[in-house]
């Protein structure tokens, strides 16, 4: 092997290259979060073709984008005013983007120009739009998609920033719009996509606020005096009591991974969402880039989101709730997700001693 | 009792015939008269003044709207100019050419003629010499309760009315006077439809005044409506914002109206007076 010592010559080219090197991370790796000296206005990437956003209604969730660049993403939303199950015996009339409480999920990829047609059924009693907060641009779309009974509005934006954003209403009154269950979730994924995971699945917590006392049978008229003191009826996911429990619940086996898309519609409470006998692996709180690990439990704002990840080790029934515990066992904020697969008695033994004797 | 009477108004009205010629006959509506007065917006801050007039004491009925298509066939479904009335002008209720309703049944005459445009709205108040009454006049009918000509601030009236958009629809509309009857002995005026007003779009179009951004702001989110100067009057808003998504062509089946008209004895002294 022959070395050299560094001459004067092959200094130079080092310096070059690392010249080089550096402007080529410079361009490679854009610095999104720093703000040194004046920037230019973002402008839209190119985008090529264009396709149908799918839209799925809770807790499913749109499959991944396998795209490696931008495209013209169409969305497809109706609202309807439809009366519902809000618990057993219950029903609400709900305000709905898609005809259920939260409103279907929509999946985009960062940097996407999403063409976004807001229907109103021309049953409706009221005129709706939608703010989704993953919106660069005045009232996140609210004013652009201002749509009365029966008609339909287009509005289009660019995807600027990754990351999982609450959608709902702004159309005065907005807390009743809200209240009503006017929001859902969408999903811009980072150019590089999310790693994969076995499961995914759409839950949202929100709150209702009836004349009624919780469980009060009957059809349940909106309560405004409940709504400002914050005094909510329900607090619940996915629009009802119940609604991820029994047969509903969500699923997994031992081993798999699941990725949660947790929102809080709100209107008022903010959510200290735990899985009871799991640990979060990465939590990227309130639905943004930096992941955080180990968590117990993540505060998730009003109108704001979490994606939560972990690996299910061992089988059971692990219950979703907000750990502003009341509201899990007396106002309905309580899911389910049943793992399935062979005892782990390595990780979790029930009864050690049991065994033992046997 | 007042149902009935609806009811033997609706018996009166003509059944629609090939030979009938336009203004042959027409039923008033029973009116009832407003006293001059003033009021508070919800999106502003000023008094805005009515003077007196006389609006119609109920929605105009699918009867009363078809004895009008059937002297004007202009404003017949096969007529109606694609302009002046969208492609759902009276695809459910009133048109003439429908066998459904030339069998409807008197409880179906009762009912609030809805999916018209503001044009069509307009033409029928002027063939029964009235008019559409102004966002003002009608919002200063709007705040009497039962027993209050102005309940502008009382929470228990504002639940009330918010109630009446909370509860499940069923398909059909109930019939003009079922809801309630205000202070001034006006029907319906809250509950039923949402009602044409001659000046539904005026104070978006104008743009430029202080009050048109103070209602931009009540009507989206954006900057909160903590402008608002009663935040309890949610169906205010509702109103308000309905009436922002319109344009005057457009129908609904949610969307009806009811005429109105000057008080010109007192409104012409009161001009003369001004002079």
């Amino acid at each position: 092997m022959i070395t050299k010592s560094p001459t004067g010559r092959t200094s130079k080219a080092l310096a070059a290259l690392g010249l080089i090197l550096v402007l080529v991370a410079a361009i490679l790796l854009p610095a999104k979060t720093t703000y040194e000296g004046t920037i230019p206005v973002r402008t839209a990437p190119e985008i090529r073709g264009e396709e149908a956003a799918t839209l799925t209604s809770p807790p499913n969730v749109p499959p991944a984008i396998t795209r490696d660049y931008a495209t013209k993403v169409i969305v497809d939303l109706e609202v309807l005013e439809t009366t519902q199950r809000l618990a057993d015996g219950v029903e609400y009339t709900f305000w709905t983007f898609g005809g259920g409480v939260p409103g279907d999920f929509i999946r985009v990829r960062e940097g996407d120009l999403v063409e976004f047609h807001l229907q109103n059924h021309e049953s409706s009693i009221v005129p709706h739009n939608i703010d989704l907060h993953a919106v660069t641009g005045p009232g996140g779309g609210a004013k652009a998609s201002f749509t009365g009974p029966g008609q339909e509005t287009v509005f289009t934006f660019t995807a600027l920033n990754p990351g999982l954003y609450v959608y709902h209403c702004a159309t005065a009154p907005v807390g009743m719009h809200i209240a009503n269950g006017m929001y859902g979730m969408i999903l811009v994924e980072p150019e590089e996509g999310l790693p994969p995971v076995d499961h995914e699945y759409y839950v949202m917590q929100s709150e209702f606020y009836t004349e009624g006392s919780f469980g009060a049978e009957g059809h349940q008229p909106f309560s405004y005096d409940k709504a400002l003191a914050e005094n909510a009826t329900y607090v619940v996911f996915n629009g009802a009591v119940g609604s991820l429990t029994g047969d509903a619940a969500l699923t997994a086996n031992v081993g798999e991974t699941v990725r949660l898309f947790v929102g809080n519609g709100g209107p008022n409470l903010v959510s200290s969402f735990h899985v009871i006998g799991e640990i979060f692996d990465n939590v990227y709180p309130e639905g943004g880039s930096t992941a955080n690990h180990n968590v117990q439990t993540t505060l998730i704002p009003a109108g704001g989101s979490a994606i939560a990840e972990f690996r299910v080790d061992v089988p059971g029934t692990y219950i979703l709730v907000d750990h502003s515990i009341f509201r899990a066992f007396d106002k309905g904020a309580l899911a389910m997700l049943n793992v399935s697969g062979e005892d782990q008695p390595g990780l979790f033994n029930a009864s050690p001693k049991k065994a033992v004797v046997e | 009792m007042i149902v009935l009477r609806f009811l033997l108004i609706g018996l009166l009205i003509p059944l629609p015939s090939a030979g009938q010629a336009e203004g042959t006959r027409s039923v008033s509506t029973p009116m009832a008269e407003i006293p001059a007065g003033h009021f508070v917006a919800p999106y502003g801050s000023d008094t805005l003044e009515v003077a007196a007039f006389e609006i119609d004491r109920r929605p105009v009925t699918v009867g009363e709207y078809r004895g009008f298509v059937a002297r004007d066939p202009r404003w017949s479904t096969e007529g109606v100019k694609r302009i002046f009335a969208d492609e759902n002008y009276l695809s459910r209720r009133a048109s003439t050419g429908d066998p459904l309703l030339a069998r409807a049944q008197p409880d179906e005459l009762l009912r609030p003629v809805t999916e018209v445009s503001w044009f069509a709205a307009r033409a029928f108040c002027e063939a029964h010499g009235k008019r559409l009454p102004t966002v003002n006049e009608w919002e200063f009918v709007a705040q009497a309760s039962r027993e209050r000509a102005n309940a502008h601030g009382d929470s228990g009236f504002n639940r009330e009315i918010l109630r009446l958009y909370t509860l499940p629809r069923s398909p059909e509309l109930p019939s003009v006077g079922s809801i309630f009857e205000n202070y001034y002995g006006v029907w319906d005026l809250h509950g039923l439809v949402w009602e044409w007003v001659e000046d539904f779009n005026s104070i978006l179009l104008s743009g430029a005044s202080r009050v048109d951004s103070g209602l931009d702001r009540q009507l989206f989110c954006a900057a909160g409506s903590q402008g608002a100067t009663d935040v309890e009057d949610y169906v205010a808003f509702m109103r308000y914002s309905q009436r922002a998504s319109l344009t005057a062509s457009r129908t609904g089946r949610n969307l009806g109206f009811r005429c109105a008209r000057s008080s010109l004895p007192s409104g012409s002294l009161a001009r003369a007076e001004a002079k």
